[in-house]
């Protein structure tokens, strides 16, 4: 793929005027005409304009999956606690008129078919639980699992007779499933099911990716196109729009350490770490310049509180932090 | 949309047809996908909701045809990752059975990571260029648009979003070693 061939800076540049000429509503066909002839004139152009499109897009998903976030974010503020128990009302069944459209006949049928086949013909009250940013709750269910939520995080948890369905609506959670044959436990995150044979895992709904990882036991992972099974010590990532399910082998212990409070890096940079340090704290921490970026931390983080998370990570790297604005910056100590 | 309207664009089409199917081979570098893309374009003419009032057919038809290529060259990405999944998972069981962790595992990290950054990268666009970037890419603002609220040239604009879009993309320099 063109992203695998390093393409020398004067043709990026070239390729980046081009997207922005092009990008103008007023260019016409003789730009077009420009433009193509551009494209023609060496395949490498059109490998530097991939680059240009591919990047862009890709940052068009990042801000959209952020958006939703941000929502999500607004709507936990106002909670006070941490768990909010949420007891949905039981569905009522739609008051049809007869002599109504056949249309909208036809819609009432839909959705009611969608309710009876998610509820296995007996509806089943269902419960929501969520936390705030920074909060971290452990649920017991009927069944005897348990189920620990990390910051912001939302669950929909619907028990009856013949399943056990619980949809994560966003961030992460731990499972601790107890076993019954007679139902299955699965999970639903994104467009992804996770069925379980009795096991503990974590699932992970992050703006860009859902990450499975198994502590015990075996989980099936199934989306539109494939089945992945997951044995313990395994962990399999799919791509936010993306049907690929990529398996690698994680350490048991640190799967969820946030349960107590910590995370855990090796070797992984300050432009991956802090937005995951950003999940558990209301006040941001940005990054102010590339230096800081790149600079790569192994080792054990307390999450349990900002300002000594802080103190430890300039105690441990060559980074200063500012208090401005409302965020937090982090820049190089020289 | 009106059927003058409509007669427009599609005199317009006939018109520019060649014109449109050499910008697509030159775009996708595959003469029968550029066909199926120009047919897509000569579809969603036809079927789709379009603007009430085009000040700019032939550009408009480009840009349609652009957009719908990107499309046909995002959608052919996936299935080689996929295809390309399919033939690690093979090659892994004809060897050691529990060696799963892949290249192609890395890869998917690797592209969190990036997309992690990238998110970093739009944090830290100077404040112009950022704003310029926003409201084209993600407000749909045009260019004249853009302008007209920032109080700045159309050219301005064009410098702000290239600066911009160059902040954005040297996240994959910071990934180049790694892919």
């Amino acid at each position: 793929m063109s992203k695998n061939i390093a393409i020398s800076e004067p043709i990026l540049a070239q390729a980046r005027t081009w997207y922005v000429r092009m990008g103008d509503e007023q260019a016409g066909g003789d730009d077009w005409a420009l433009f193509t002839a551009w494209l023609e004139e060496n395949p490498v152009n059109v490998d530097a304009y991939d680059q240009v499109e591919m990047a862009l897009a890709d940052v068009a998903s990042v801000v959209e999956a952020q958006e939703n976030i941000t929502q999500n974010n607004e709507n936990n503020e106002n909670n006070e606690n941490n768990v909010v128990q949420l007891i949905a009302k039981p569905k009522k069944p739609p008051k049809i008129i007869w002599g109504r459209l056949a249309s909208i006949a036809a819609l009432f049928i839909a959705t009611l078919t969608v309710f009876y086949i998610n509820n296995q013909f007996q509806p089943a009250s269902v419960q929501t639980y969520a936390t705030n940013v920074g909060g971290h709750e452990e649920i017991v269910l009927k069944d005897g699992t348990r189920i620990n939520l990390n910051t912001n995080t939302q669950i929909s948890v619907a028990i009856n007779d013949r399943t056990r369905i619980v949809t994560l609506k966003g961030g992460e959670a731990f499972f601790d499933i107890a076993k019954d044959e007679k139902r299955p436990f699965i999970v639903n995150a994104m467009d992804t099911k996770i069925t379980d044979i009795g096991t503990s895992f974590s699932v992970y709904a992050t703006d860009v990716a859902l990450m499975v990882s198994v502590a015990d036991g075996i989980v099936d992972i199934h989306n539109n196109s494939q089945t992945t099974r997951l044995l313990k010590g395994q962990e399999a990532v799919q791509m936010l729009g993306f049907d690929d399910i990529a398996v690698r082998a994680v350490d048991i212990e640190n799967i969820s350490t946030w349960r107590d409070g910590v995370l855990v890096f090796d070797n992984v940079a300050l432009s991956t770490i802090v937005p995951e340090l950003n999940r558990y704290f209301k006040i941001p921490i940005s990054l102010k310049d590339e230096v800081v970026a790149n600079l790569t931390f192994s080792g054990v983080i307390n999450i349990s509180d900002q300002n000594t998370m802080l103190g430890s990570m300039e105690a441990l790297l060559p980074i200063k932090s500012d208090f401005a604005n409302g965020q937090i910056l982090l820049y190089h100590k020289n | 949309m009106t059927n003058s309207q409509h007669d427009i664009l599609t005199a317009v089409y006939l018109e520019q047809r060649p014109a449109l199917l050499r910008f697509l081979c030159a775009r996708l570098r595959n003469p029968e996908r550029a066909e199926d893309v120009l047919q897509d374009v000569y579809l969603k003419l036809t079927r789709s909701n379009l603007p009430a009032s085009i000040d700019n057919p032939s550009g408009f038809l480009f840009r349609m045809a652009a957009n719908l290529a990107l499309d046909h060259i995002r959608k052919n990405k996936r299935a080689r990752l996929r295809d390309q999944a399919w033939s690690d998972l093979n090659n892994e069981k004809s060897g050691n059975q529990y060696q799963m962790d892949t290249p192609h595992a890395d890869d998917a990290l690797i592209a969190k990571q990036r997309l992690l950054a990238l998110k970093t990268r739009l944090q830290t666009l100077s404040p112009k260029a950022r704003e310029a970037f926003e409201r084209h890419k993600f407000d749909g603002q045009s260019y004249q648009q853009v302008a007209d609220t920032m109080g700045i040239t159309i050219g301005t604009v064009g410098k702000h979003l290239g600066k911009a879009i160059k902040h954005i993309m040297a996240v994959d320099i910071e990934y180049k070693n790694n892919e």
